[in-house]
């Protein structure tokens, strides 16, 4: 792919330039949050961890796959956090205070709940554009995994270097 | 500049939603107890009466010393008390360990434990005047009714199934307080005993010393236990302030000699 230097990003792939196999990549990036649910695990930690794991192993093989890595994967940290702390509140409450829970609580919980449905749908919207070779945006996270993603850098690791292997003098 | 505003925009609403809920007009209450004082009575009296006396899981001290003492504890407390729709029930109860236990309908049992491990009565009024905070507050009855629920408290009334109440009293004895309780009982025995002219204070003091004594605070201290901020809460005793005038009147009692009739009924006991 081709630097712009006049913005300081490299230019987005459009959806007839990716394969398949690319999209399908980029579209198993959100896909991943539903893997640990489906294995039996609906715990916010499983989900962080299978999406970390995905996005070692796919954001290197092209700057379309890392932007999904990174938009699910920053997207989900903070839906984790807000997860466990509201996991570790209602264990307070169960351990120290009798299933007592005022309307702070109440507050958190609804909060987190509007978040977990909201990255929910935002998932499968992400998944389902990134299958079809789009990018989609989330709000801040979008931008931020753009930034990572396209932004032109010196020693990027996805710019090809001087070949390694050269023909031999004849 | 635009991914800050990205993260303020995505904030608002969150935070919103958190601060519409927190300070909305409609509150989280508790659920009404739905179990009059009378009732709640009756069920203590059953719960003492045919539970922990007639089957032998305690028995009461049977100290005439100890007995008198704590009386003068009770009047004192009792009085600053005022009106109240409770028929307190202070007892001292054989037992060892340094505890104080609260059953509904205001039945209010000491452990011998603690009337040794006390060194001034002021200490078990601190303690029994906590206790008096639990039965005032309800707190015993709302625990009973959020775990068995009132169809089960009603059939006990009624009937008196003897399966029912020794589950009833049981739980009593094992479950704890929630923090927020423990906060009001802590606050009630503040004023109470300020009211009844005996530092308040006292009752951190009390704490302070169960602590130095058992660092590990093991669960038996019922009242301890359910506080793992048992810091604070000595502290919130102690930072709260007494107005000058405030003098104390200690209780008029030889409290060695009370210790000394434990020691001597704990000896002859043994000897029989």
């Amino acid at each position: 792919m081709e630097e712009t230097v006049e913005t300081g990003y490299h230019a987005l792939p459009q959806p007839d330039e990716l394969g398949t196999r690319e999209k399908e990549d980029a579209m198993g990036a959100y896909l991943m949050m539903f893997a640990s649910i489906g294995a039996g695990l609906p715990l916010p930690i499983i989900n962080l961890i299978a999406s970390v794991i995905y996005y070692f192993v796919n954001s290197k093989k092209s700057r379309y796959i890392k932007f999904h890595c990174h938009q699910s994967l920053f997207s989900q940290l903070p839906t984790s956090l807000m997860n466990a702390g509201l996991m570790f509140w209602l264990f307070q409450i169960f351990i120290y205070d009798n299933w007592e829970y005022n309307n702070n609580f109440v507050g958190y919980a609804v909060m987190v709940g509007v978040f977990n449905l909201a990255y929910f749908v935002l998932s499968i919207v992400g998944a389902v554009k990134a299958r079809k070779g789009q990018v989609y945006y989330f709000l801040f996270f979008g931008r931020l995994a753009y930034s990572h993603a396209y932004k032109v850098r010196e020693n990027d690791s996805m710019v090809k270097s001087a070949p390694v292997n050269q023909p031999p003098s004849m | 500049m635009k991914t800050l505003r990205d993260l303020f925009l995505l904030a608002i609403p969150f935070v919103a939603i958190w601060a519409l809920i927190y300070y909305a007009p409609w509150k989280v209450e508790e659920p009404g107890l739905g179990l009059s004082v009378e009732n709640e009575q009756e069920l203590g009296r059953v719960m003492v009466e045919e539970w922990m006396f007639e089957e032998g899981q305690t028995q009461l001290l049977g100290n005439p010393t100890v007995d008198s003492a704590l009386d003068v504890i009770n009047d004192r407390l009792i009085l600053a008390l005022g009106t109240t729709e409770y028929d307190h029930h202070i007892w001292v109860v054989k037992e060892d360990q340094i505890n104080a236990y609260t059953l509904p309908g205001g039945y209010i049992l000491v452990n011998s434990g603690l009337i040794e491990f006390s060194d001034s009565p002021e200490e078990v009024a601190a303690v029994i005047a906590h206790e008096l905070g639990h039965v005032e507050h309800r707190h015993v009855v709302s625990r009973l009714v959020k775990e068995f629920g009132l169809t089960i408290l009603f059939s006990v009334l009624s009937g008196g199934d003897p399966v029912l109440i020794s589950e009833l009293s049981r739980s009593l004895l094992s479950s704890m307080f929630s923090r927020k309780q423990e906060a009001e009982a802590d606050e009630f025995s503040w004023e109470l005993m300020a009211k009844a002219d005996m530092d308040p204070r006292i009752l951190a003091t009390f704490f302070r010393k169960l602590k130095d004594e058992y660092p590990s605070m093991p669960d038996e201290f019922e009242f301890m236990s359910s506080h793992p901020h048992h810091n604070a809460r000595i502290r919130a005793t102690l930072e709260k302030s007494l107005p000058d005038s405030f003098a104390t009147v200690p209780l008029n009692l030889d409290w060695d000699r009370v210790q000394y009739s434990m020691g001597f009924q704990k000896v002859k006991g043994e000897m029989q």
